[in-house]
């Protein structure tokens, strides 16, 4: 599998402020790929360094093999981008704009090809394209954004938190256009986001970034490993004790009637007879999510901080 | 009543630096003009001589103003008069508009009128926020005169004068902010207004009614249809008139309460003027990067052409006038001649300033056009276009050649209007002006050349360095003579360099020089740019 992004120990600074800090991603071919990370985590820096449009204080980013920074113009005949906070050109109306991307990206704009695939795009998007752009809401925006993305086929999407502003009927419309271009297009995605739902439906594999850093990174499959399953049954004439008497049974507690407690995902089979063997009623088992995993690697941050605060406070 | 008290505090805290720095500047103009003509101008028969030269001249009258005795007061208000007037012009159309509709468009205006805060408390916060921006031009203006050693109750005039056009242009520009729904166009149609009124001013001075003495003009009719206007009819250190200011007052009152019953009337973020439909498809101009180019700048370069051609009709007109009055007042030409530069005569003098004047304003086109490269890169819209396979170079050559292509033809259409209207007087003239039309394009090359290398070097100062170099250009060009500089700071001016009338004996050698220059700035500018990541707004 070849990759059609890859960093190494990829370096932001700006000023004293490390964006980047050493970054390790990779977007293998025809992969849908989740970049995941709070607020501020350096996804769009990243992004914008994979697009040429800063260049790198460290490291090695490679784009189709290529250098983003130099062989900008070339690669980006490849590239389809939306960003995460879409300007518009105010006086342009949103058909203009996008006419306008899609001609900048080499495509002809006259044939029958591009504008059928214009207007299913602008009908499944419920998108008035005549308003200038200074109208549009932030919604509007993202769609102007969009369509000129998927109007024009490209090698790869680069997708910036596309479904912020966007309501739950035109994110899945989203949902489905991703879903098109890779099965028709074989194209790359890479997806950032922090709708973990939306990454959990569209992503093959998936990046977690903190602080400039890629702290997890695998396939959806292998990053539920990391994190254990919940079981929980009604409480009716068990005992805390005997559940903490089985031996993959985790931070066991009691809570409104019933008994909560995890497992490693690779012992929830070998669990199942101790449980059995006490009766339980009610048994519900909860498989991780990537909230829990993303909550896990945010928290750390603050546990990080609070550990902090106690070492001063020695 | 309380929101009004915490909107104006919060306007006065967003202008802290903004309205003092227009206070100075204003007070420093009356001083530092005031300085140069006394060191200049310092006899009262000299200014007497300069004075009944300047009344037999309709350009110069119109170009600076109706004098009213010899005075040096009177002579300041003579010189700079009308440009201070101007000045103040900007100041109140740019707060207005900064202050109403540039935070409608933002959608701040939403925030804030979703709070206790009425739509009248954001006018009247502004307009209190205006009446002190004023007053204290009015009071630091009038200062200055004092200081400078001018008559105290005529410097009080003055700044009254100052205060109450300035009122009136404020007026101007919260009704455009109110009529458009972009703080653009608001400031794009605020500017043409003070452009109008002054050219206005410009024609009740050039009609004036010489007195017997030839100290003394009385002005054409036209001068009372201009704030412009009434702010030198107060006639400061002479007959000091309050009247002609209450004149102004009136008017921005009654714009004030138009502007205020139209806000009334209409929904918030909308304008008098609607926002039109666009096209729902892009046409086959607005293809690459130079037709995009061109889309954004077309409105601004448009604006200043239409200048530049109205100032080539003026030459014209004027040139006519001026030549009329030379061949009655042979010794009056002689004088003049005598106090110039000794190259060339009267006329081609006028001629030569008076092009020279154009390029200034094709370079305010071409300057613009530079300066959209940076505001493309700071609304991070220029991602957008180099995500695309354009190249950086590209992007950046785009806004070169339509700004450069347009100073071209702007100056050709200049040329062929003013060389048309002089050819009335000697068919010679008409290809002599096209050719100095043309050969202003140097220059104003330079002007764009050095604000590209400050987009490369220093991009977050583009905006401010384009204005200021436009600036010291005007300055130097429009009162370089006048403020008697040194002659090495004269030559700072590109314009400066420029090839002078008579064609015959002109000197091409600083042509060359600007071409030099305006060469190695775009390519220094363009191989640093092109080098540099893209830094967004903050």
């Amino acid at each position: 599998m070849t990759s059609v992004i890859e960093t190494r120990g990829l370096q932001k600074r700006f000023g004293r402020v490390h964006a980047l800090d050493g970054l390790d991603l990779s977007v293998a071919e025809g992969e849908v790929h989740g970049f995941l990370g709070p607020n501020g985590a350096g996804k769009s820096t990243t992004i914008r360094v994979l697009l040429g449009l800063i260049r790198s204080s460290g490291g090695e980013a490679r784009v189709f093999g290529d250098d983003p920074w130099g062989k900008a113009s070339r690669l980006h005949q490849g590239i389809a981008y939306v960003p995460g906070d879409v300007a518009l050109w105010p006086n342009l109306s949103g058909g203009e704009t996008i006419d306008l991307i899609a001609r900048l990206r080499g495509a002809d704009t006259g044939t029958g090809e591009y504008r059928q695939r214009r207007a299913r795009l602008v009908e499944a998007f419920q998108f008035d394209p005549r308003k200038k752009a200074a109208t549009y809401s932030k919604g509007n925006r993202q769609k102007v954004s969009l369509i000129a993305a998927f109007a024009v086929p490209a090698r790869l999407y680069i997708l910036d938190e596309p479904t912020s502003g966007l309501d739950p009927v035109m994110e899945a419309v989203f949902s489905e256009e991703v879903t098109r271009i890779r099965k028709k297009d074989g194209a790359s995605i890479l997806l950032s986001s922090h709708i973990l739902s939306e990454v959990e439906a569209l992503c093959d594999r998936v990046t977690i970034i903190r602080a400039g850093k890629a702290v997890e990174s695998g396939s959806l499959a292998e990053l539920r490993h990391l994190t254990r399953t919940e079981v929980s049954f009604a409480a009716d004439g068990v005992s805390v004790a005997a559940v903490e008497a089985i031996p993959s049974a985790h931070d066991v507690v009691e809570a409104s009637d019933r008994i909560h407690f995890t497992v490693d995902s690779s012992d929830v089979a070998s669990t199942l007879p101790g449980l059995g063997a006490l009766g339980v009623q009610g048994l519900t088992i909860t498989p991780p999510s990537l909230e829990e995993l993303f909550l896990r690697h945010y928290g750390d941050e603050i546990t990080a901080a609070d550990s902090s605060l106690v070492q001063v406070s020695r | 009543m309380s929101a009004t008290a915490t909107l104006l505090r919060f306007r006065l805290r967003r202008d802290r630096v903004l309205m003092p720095v227009w206070v100075v500047v204003m007070a420093f103009s009356v001083l530092f003009v005031a300085a140069a003509l006394s060191s200049t101008y310092n006899t009262e028969s000299l200014r007497t001589a300069v004075i009944r030269l300047a009344a037999a001249d309709p350009t110069l009258l119109a170009l600076r103003g109706d004098p009213d005795g010899a005075s040096a007061g009177a002579f300041f208000v003579m010189e700079i008069g009308a440009y201070l007037g101007i000045l103040v012009g900007f100041m109140n159309t740019f707060l207005a508009v900064r202050h109403t509709r540039a935070d409608e468009q933002a959608g701040r205006t939403e925030l804030v009128l979703a709070t206790r805060a009425s739509r009248g408390s954001m006018t009247v916060s502004t307009l209190v926020l205006a009446v002190l921006a004023n007053v204290g031009v009015g009071l630091f203006g009038a200062l200055a005169a004092i200081a400078t050693g001018y008559d105290g109750y005529g410097s009080i005039v003055l700044g009254w004068s100052l205060a109450t056009t300035g009122l009136a242009f404020f007026g101007i520009g919260l009704l455009f902010a109110q009529i458009f729904s972009t703080s653009r166009a608001a400031n794009g149609w605020g500017t043409a207004a003070i452009g109008l009124f002054w050219v206005i001013a410009a024609a009740g001075n050039a009609a004036g009614t010489v007195s017997g003495d030839g100290l003394h003009v009385t002005p054409g009719a036209a001068i009372w249809f201009s704030p412009i206007g009434w702010g030198l009819r107060t006639l400061p250190f002479t007959q000091n008139l309050w009247w002609p200011g209450l004149l102004s007052l009136a008017l921005g009152a009654v714009l004030v309460v138009i502007a205020w019953m139209l806000q009334g009337a209409r929904d918030t973020g909308a304008g008098l003027v609607a926002s039109r439909l666009g096209r729902a498809t892009g046409s086959s101009a607005l293809r690459g990067p130079i037709g995009l180019a061109w889309r954004l700048q077309r409105g601004s370069i448009i604006g200043w052409g239409i200048g530049a051609v109205l100032g080539a009709a003026a030459i014209g007109g004027l040139g006519k006038t001026l030549n009329d009055s030379i061949s009655k007042n042979p010794d009056v030409s002689k004088a003049i001649e005598e106090m110039g530069t000794g190259k060339g005569t009267v006329f081609e003098v006028f001629v030569g300033v008076m092009i020279a004047l154009i390029g200034l304003v094709v370079a305010g086109a071409a300057v613009q056009t530079a300066m959209r490269l940076r505001q493309e890169e700071a609304a991070t819209t220029a991602e957008t276009v180099l995500a695309t396979p354009v190249s950086r170079l590209r992007w950046f050559v785009s806004y070169v050649v339509v700004g450069l292509v347009a100073s071209a033809v702007i100056l050709v259409l200049a040329g062929l209007v003013a060389g048309g209207t002089l050819a009335n007087i000697d068919g010679d003239l008409f290809g002599q002006t096209m050719v100095l039309a043309i050969a202003q394009l140097p220059a104003v090359a330079v002007y764009m050349g050095v604000t590209a290398l400050v987009f490369a070097v220093l991009p977050k100062l583009t905006i401010a360095v384009g204005w200021i170099v436009f600036g010291i250009g005007l300055v130097l060009g429009e009162f370089g003579s006048l403020l008697n500089l040194p002659d090495w700071v004269r030559q700072i001016a590109p314009t400066a360099h420029t090839p002078v009338p008579p064609l015959a004996s002109a000197d091409w050698s600083g042509t060359w020089w600007l071409i030099a220059i305006a060469i190695v700035a775009f390519v220094a500018a363009g191989a640093i740019f092109t080098r540099r990541g893209l830094v967004s707004n903050g």
